[in-house]
């Protein structure tokens, strides 16, 4: 594999304590996290172009958080709680059961809108900060995320 | 819920980590420096992330984790067979060890073999011979020419290595046979290599060793380990993040 000049052990080494960490918080399974690990810096080669410009925490971070939620999307358990209380439990991270609640939350949204969620509601991150991680408008991360409320708030009427 | 986070914001984990790494833009760097001042839990989560950082890279050193991500770009898919190519590719009598293998399987292990706690994956090595394939539990006696077959049985997702040392320092690759990265492993029953193995006249011993994780590695990484002194208890000299199963066969001399 070309490695367009990336040291991937020195990547790893600053890096990736970071990244499976991340990959832990989210998936809550140490086999999973490390496997996810690997897929966020082989991703990262393969995206090695969008390194130009930013520090690579940001990108592995975004990249980590990204791919960790497909893999709990596609876990495909059962769905628990519906509504803003989702919502609520998520931001309380402590809670055993917030995968669970993340595969149902972010099943029908882009993955740019899961990630940002996940950056704000979790994270604690404020709108201007995930719109600079995002590359986004502050308006944009606004209106995307308002979209997810809103099918949140469907998913509870039904 | 409000969309806005007002006031003084906690310190997040990311701006932590981007801390540490001296990546955070100049001004948020400047609050995590004042919070840092008079805040001594954000002082302890960032020891705490200290300590993590030595804690991973001693279980997952950044050489193996390289190592596997290059494999892993190198090989967009497992190299496992599946279980149909499995069965045509071995004869009557690998079909016969599969049915013994559950049987011997619930044997207490000898004492030198090498086992470690919550061990997905074993090696077996079973003895062909006239009338059945005989099981080798490890300090079990084989001569030069006994013909073995190894197989493996996995309860859990996992990539490993086979190899085996013979007396003289040896290394034989057994799994996979081909390639850079660690075989993709079929989970459930006992499956036998698709080649079995004629031992040669080297003396003393035939060590057997399979390495796994959850995630691929280097072949290269597993090799050099092999042909390198073995650690404590027969191990190969790997990081504790790999799994490791090692059967020791003792060679008696040809009569």
């Amino acid at each position: 594999m070309d490695e367009g000049g990336i040291d991937v052990d020195a990547l790893f080494e600053r890096y990736g304590p970071m990244v499976l960490r991340r990959c832990r918080r989210l998936l809550r399974d140490e086999d999973e996290a490390l496997d996810v690990t690997q897929e966020v810096f082989l991703r990262l080669l393969k995206q090695r172009h969008r390194l130009t410009d930013r520090h690579p925490s940001s990108l592995l971070y975004r990249i980590a958080t990204n791919l960790s939620l497909n893999r709990i999307r596609d876990r495909r358990r059962a769905p628990v709680l519906p509504g803003d209380e989702v919502l609520h439990r998520i931001a309380r991270w402590n809670d055993p059961d917030v995968p669970l609640l993340l595969a149902r939350l972010f099943g029908r949204h882009p993955e740019s809108t899961r990630t940002m969620a996940v950056l704000h509601y979790v994270d604690g991150m404020t709108l201007e900060q995930v719109a600079r991680e995002c590359g986004m408008s502050v308006s944009g991360v606004r209106k995307r995320l308002r979209g997810l409320r809103a099918s949140l708030a469907e998913t509870e009427a039904v | 819920m409000n969309d806005e986070r007002a006031g003084s914001t906690p310190i997040g984990d990311w701006q932590l980590e981007r801390f540490r790494l001296e990546e955070l833009p100049a001004e948020e760097r400047e609050t995590v420096s004042r919070a840092l001042e008079h805040d001594a839990a954000l002082r302890a989560r960032l020891a705490e992330m200290e300590r993590s950082d030595g804690d991973i890279l001693a279980s997952h050193p950044a050489r193996v984790m390289a190592a596997a991500i290059r494999a892993r770009g190198a090989a967009e898919r497992p190299a496992s067979m599946p279980p149909a190519t499995w069965i045509a590719t071995v004869g009557v009598a690998v079909l016969a060890i599969l049915a013994v293998a559950p049987l011997w399987m619930t044997r207490p292990a000898g004492d030198d073999e090498t086992r470690v706690k919550g061990l997905t994956t074993r090696l077996l090595v079973f003895r062909q011979g006239a009338a059945a394939p005989e099981p080798l539990p490890s300090g079990s006696s084989v001569r030069a020419r006994d013909v073995v077959q190894l197989a493996y049985q996995a309860t859990a997702r996992r990539f490993a290595v086979i190899v085996s040392v013979d007396g003289r320092g040896v290394v034989t690759r057994h799994l996979p046979k081909d390639g850079a990265q660690a075989a993709a492993l079929a989970a459930g029953t006992p499956v036998p290599l698709p080649e079995a193995y004629e031992l040669d006249d080297a003396p003393r011993f035939e060590r057997f060793h399979l390495v796994a994780a959850a995630a691929p590695f280097a072949v290269d990484d597993v090799l050099a380990a092999a042909a390198a002194p073995p650690a404590a208890g027969d191990r190969l000299d790997l990081p504790p993040s790999f799994e490791q199963h090692t059967v020791v066969l003792r060679k008696e001399p040809t009569r």
